[in-house]
């Protein structure tokens, strides 16, 4: 009986081994593979932005947890700001980029209704 | 005529020259980025050995990346003007900026690359071009500024100033199309980033000793600066010391009340109280008390780094283990915009009194940043 049990607490041991390497590596692995996909994800998405032409609107913004401001175009292109804001950028504000390339005007909607150069980013940065 | 009469060419007709016509009609983006020197109606630049323009609006070269660097430009001037080589002595397109002088009188619009070039050669070639600039100036009667005594008609003669303030505030002027009213240094390095911004890296290099402008890739265009690759891998852009104790089961908590972040780089260098609190899960258990110190790389460019982005997620991994004394080591990624391609690169090492062993994933939220003290740039 006594050898029995010794056994037995071995095999659970073991068992418990196992548990811990599988769930413990499933949990590291699960991390590193988000990380991959955002990045992979993220570069692809800038390649798409730096391949099409803009001419759109900033429709809305909105904060990353204070870490970043996002501007949203009516085209679904997003860009980056850091805060504080002022007058970078602004809901209303007509964007204008070419095809291959990652820079881009800013125009702005004067009180005469006419949209008048602002300033130009780059969509790689963050200003 | 397409390709066959541009601006450009006017004078000096190259027979030889092969028709490429868009079949999409009159250019919608004619005018934009050096176009305006061929016809409406050209397709790549008339040069489809050279480029591409898979959506018939511009033509670029295959080699042109992002950011335009030093080799680029004479690329984009290639593109841009494809039959230039024609006109140049022996034909050099890549060469001393000489040739460059030579290619303004031929081109008068081409000076916009020639400046590029000047700023880009830099050292006796720049100071070189600065006669050779104000002469252009003077000589087609280009005022670079329409204010009255305006800062950059006084630094025409001021010996003082560098050719490349001379050239940027022909930029300020004829490229963004904008009267320059002051020109402090803050202004300067504004200036200096958008012209980074629309012309690309080079362009703006070495102005105000490589710091007015940044590589897109993060940091500034020397190595060695404080921004530089080398002093960044020395001296992280971020530092945390956060005291506090953690108690996991497979699934676990950690709070760190007294936590501490030294901003080393960025707009708001200084130290912050920022508590955190994080959540475990993995394999093992055990319980921890002590210190962690953790050093954080940002993916961006350290300039723009503010005092705001260290609040909000991190998502991480770690491994715990001791008896009575314990260490922790641990990696994670705080992202500063929802894409997740920029932000901190964390590692962190901890030492404590604790007991058990534990592997697996940690998200961690930082719940506010308290400025205790900053100092300025």
């Amino acid at each position: 009986m006594a050898m029995e049990k010794i056994v037995l607490s071995m095999v659970n041991k073991n068992r418990m081994k196992i548990f811990n390497i599988i769930f413990g590596g499933i949990c590291i692995l699960a991390v590193i593979i988000w990380f991959i996909y955002l990045q992979i994800n993220g570069r692809k998405q800038e390649k798409e932005d730096y391949i099409k032409p803009i001419f759109s609107k900033v429709v809305k913004s909105n904060s990353y947890y204070g870490r970043s401001v996002e501007f949203h175009l009516e085209d679904g292109v997003k860009l980056y700001f850091m805060p504080p804001i002022n007058d970078k950028i602004m809901v209303g504000d007509s964007i204008r980029k070419d095809a291959n390339t990652y820079v881009y005007d800013v125009y702005r909607k004067q009180p005469n209704g006419e949209y008048k150069f602002w300033t130009t980013y780059n969509l790689m940065d963050t200003n | 005529m397409g390709c066959l009469k541009s601006e450009i060419l006017e004078q000096t007709f190259v027979p030889m020259q092969i028709r490429y016509k868009s079949a999409l009609g009159i250019d919608p983006l004619a005018d934009a980025g050096g176009q305006q020197t061929l016809s409406p109606y050209h397709a790549m630049g008339c040069n489809p050995a050279l480029m591409v323009d898979p959506f018939g609006l511009q033509g670029q070269t295959s080699m042109s990346t992002p950011g335009m660097r030093y080799f680029d430009i004479y690329e984009d001037i290639r593109a841009k003007f494809p039959t230039l080589h024609m006109h140049l002595p022996g034909g050099k397109l890549f060469g001393a900026v000489t040739d460059y002088y030579k290619m303004s009188s031929i081109i008068p619009s081409f000076l916009k690359a020639e400046a590029s070039i000047a700023i880009l050669s830099g050292g006796a070639g720049g100071r070189g071009f600065k006669g050779s600039f104000q002469s252009y100036l003077i000589s087609n009667n280009i005022e670079l500024i329409n204010k009255n005594r305006s800062v950059a008609t006084d630094a025409l003669n001021w010996p003082n100033r560098t050719t490349r303030e001379y050239l940027y505030e022909y930029f300020r002027y004829t490229l963004l199309e904008e009267v320059v009213v002051t020109a402090g240094k803050a202004d300067w390095k504004d200036w200096g980033k958008r012209m980074h911004n629309r012309f690309g890296g080079s362009l703006g290099y070495d102005f105000e000793g490589y710091g007015a402008v940044q590589q897109s890739s993060g940091g500034d265009g020397s190595w060695y600066s404080w921004n530089g690759p080398l002093m960044r891998a020395l001296v992280p852009d971020k530092f945390t010391i956060a005291l506090g104790a953690e108690i996991t089961g497979i699934l676990g908590i950690g709070v760190q009340p007294i936590t501490f972040s030294i901003l080393i780089r960025g707009k708001e260098p200084g130290i912050y109280y920022t508590p955190q609190v994080n959540v475990n899960l993995g394999a093992g258990a055990f319980f921890s008390a002590g210190v962690e110190f953790t050093s954080s790389y940002f993916t961006g460019d350290p300039r723009n780094i503010t005092a705001s982005m260290m609040t909000g997620h991190t998502y991480g991994i770690m491994a715990n283990g001791g008896y009575l004394a314990d260490v922790s080591l641990g990696a994670s990624y705080s992202p500063t915009n929802s894409r997740g391609t920029q932000g901190f690169i964390n590692r962190s090492a901890g030492i404590g009194v604790g007991v058990g062993a534990f592997g697996g994933a940690q998200y961690q939220y930082t719940i506010g940043v308290i400025p205790l003290w900053q100092w300025k740039r």
